[in-house]
């Protein structure tokens, strides 16, 4: 089963176009990872999933219904959520309200059940729950991202690049986390510099380069690929 | 006679703090300075006042009916010069504000007359004697709206569903969309809420001062500027304890250095926090501090 299919997507900012004729699918159950260099086009690609950029063609198609040029707030609720570039954490309010904003468009009663599922995944941030965002190191702020992002109960999660400048300790910890989060039934699309970790996780990988999708196949068919050794594992071709 | 004025002082501070709310919530989730508010006031107190003359409203509805009128006018200021002007053009929405500062007040004039008009008595005015202190009911009851209606909007910021988008949307419009926030629709409210309590704020000073004039949302945008910037740009909590030092300090001064000028002690703390602590006493709100 398809969960997002994304055809002759273009999108950018003002007339810059960033985005050209993008192309990505992604199975149901499947973690999959998009690689690529600094101003690939990446984030750019992730903000027009999730509605804060409007594409200017193409088409998203998310559970079979078209989301391309719907309003980010609406696209939530549908189950995609975004744990975005730089970790977004909301600093000035405390590790409690993230979470609760992250339930935003809920109205159900597990809200607080799901809290305290968070705390268990994360137990740093039960401790913390009542500590401004701010206060918490860059790993423990990931984590409050990945927590925040699950509250909304997404069926489809987009991370961009939660490895990012986190110690090798947080780093496991967060690669673990998406394994078990993939075991719990949900979809991942995760975006990554650090890209033989993401290929060892993903099912599927595709590599974007200058705004275009330039190669795809199974996570280990790229680990496997010269060019993609030579540009994105620092090897030399054997 | 120093506890006279510590009510006086409070009495003040209290509407200089109901109308700097307005500001840094506005300029909390859009950093937009919002020139109109002091016009909103202006029409919040001459609402009140027909209400009252014409509509034979007691002084609660009177209140309730200026509230509901500005927190409209609030609307149709967002949709007449917030929304159809550039977003990335930081000062487009301010001029557009300050257009509409100008029309208000123009409109004001043209319909109300340029006089200062005379409230009427809203409140039978009796004294209580309280050991040393000496209130009379007008200012227990505008004591008594003006710091209720403070301990709510406090609640409902710190504490509601709406509360919390409002401030994540302070902090950062694309991290409250992502997370199904409806940036407009807290645009929209928020407007509404500053608004609704300018217009409590000039039916207050209505009552206080026994007179109001189509002139008189300059100076009280002027304080409630000051209060924001004392307070922390965007720090709601802030505005509210800015609000009531500077009434004291004006008061304060004013009784006890012997200047009748006290916007003099108002400016002077302007240019000092300008100078000294650009982020207010309690902190500003403001730029995302990544
Ligand atoms: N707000 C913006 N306005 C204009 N151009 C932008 C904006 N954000 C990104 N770009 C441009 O779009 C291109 C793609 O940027 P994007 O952030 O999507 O890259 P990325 O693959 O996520 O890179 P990184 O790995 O550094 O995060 C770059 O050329 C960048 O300069
Ligand atoms: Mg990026």
């Amino acid at each position: 089963m398809t969960m997002l299919t994304i055809q002759g997507l273009r999108a950018g900012y003002g007339k810059i176009e960033v985005l050209h004729d993008v192309g990505v699918t992604i199975e149901r159950g499947q973690i999959v990872t998009l690689i690529g260099a600094n101003g690939a086009g990446k984030t750019t690609l992730l903000k027009t999933i999730s509605g804060l950029i409007r594409p200017t063609a193409g088409t998203i198609e998310f559970d079979s219904q078209n989301i391309a040029r719907r309003p980010p707030h609406k696209i939530v609720g549908l189950g995609l959520s975004q744990v975005p570039e730089g970790r977004a954490i909301l600093k000035r309010m405390t590790v409690l309200d993230n979470l609760r904003m992250g339930a935003f468009t809920r109205r159900d009663s597990e809200i607080g059940s799901d809290i305290d599922a968070v705390y268990r995944r994360f137990p740093i941030l039960g401790e913390r729950r009542d500590q401004m965002a701010a206060t918490l190191s860059g790993g423990e702020q990931q984590m409050l991202a990945i927590g925040r992002a699950l509250m909304a109960r997404p069926t489809l999660l987009l991370l961009d690049e939660p490895s990012l400048g986190l110690a090798p300790k947080f780093i496991t910890r967060i690669f673990l986390t998406l394994r078990e989060l993939q075991k719990e039934g949900k979809t991942i699309l995760l975006v990554e510099q650090n890209a033989r970790q993401a290929l060892q996780v993903a099912d599927r990988g595709y590599v974007m380069e200058r705004g275009k999708i330039v190669l795809s196949g199974s996570g280990q068919e790229l680990l496997n690929m010269p060019e993609v050794q030579r540009t994105y594992l620092g090897q030399h071709a054997a | 006679m120093l506890y006279q004025q510590l009510i006086n002082g409070l009495m003040l501070g209290a509407s200089y703090a109901l109308i700097a709310i307005g500001y840094t919530l506005i300029f909390g989730v859009l950093k937009l300075l919002y020139f109109a508010h002091g016009e909103v006031f202006m029409i919040g107190a001459f609402a009140g006042l027909y209400l009252v003359l014409y509509g034979g409203a007691n002084i609660y509805v009177a209140l309730l009916g200026a509230m509901i009128i500005c927190a409209l006018l609030g609307v149709i200021a967002v949709y007449v010069s917030v929304r159809p002007v550039a977003k990335d053009r930081p000062l487009a929405p301010l001029i557009s504000t300050i257009g509409l500062t100008i029309i208000l007040q123009n409109l004001a004039v043209y319909l109300l007359g340029g006089q200062q008009v005379a409230f009427p008595e809203a409140i039978k005015q009796e004294l209580y004697h309280i050991g040393p202190i000496t209130i009379s009911s007008v200012q227990i009851f505008i004591l008594g709206i003006a710091i209720s209606l403070m301990v709510v909007l406090w609640f409902f910021i710190e504490h509601t569903k709406m509360g919390r988008a409002i401030r994540a949307t302070a902090e950062n419009h694309e991290t409250a969309a992502l997370l199904g926030v409806d940036v407009n629709r807290v645009v929209l409210v928020t407007f509404m809420i500053g608004s609704g309590i300018a217009g409590v704020a000039g039916v207050l000073d209505g009552i206080k001062n026994s007179g109001i004039s189509p002139f008189m949302g300059l100076s009280a945008a002027v304080k409630g500027l000051i209060v924001m910037l004392l307070g922390g740009l965007g720090n709601v909590p802030g505005a509210m304890i800015a609000g009531l030092l500077l009434g004291l300090i004006e008061i304060l001064s004013a009784a006890y250095i012997g200047t009748t000028e006290r916007d003099f002690f108002s400016f002077a703390i302007l240019i000092l926090i300008l100078l000294y602590r650009p982020t207010g006493l309690f902190g500003a709100r403001t730029p995302e501090e990544r």
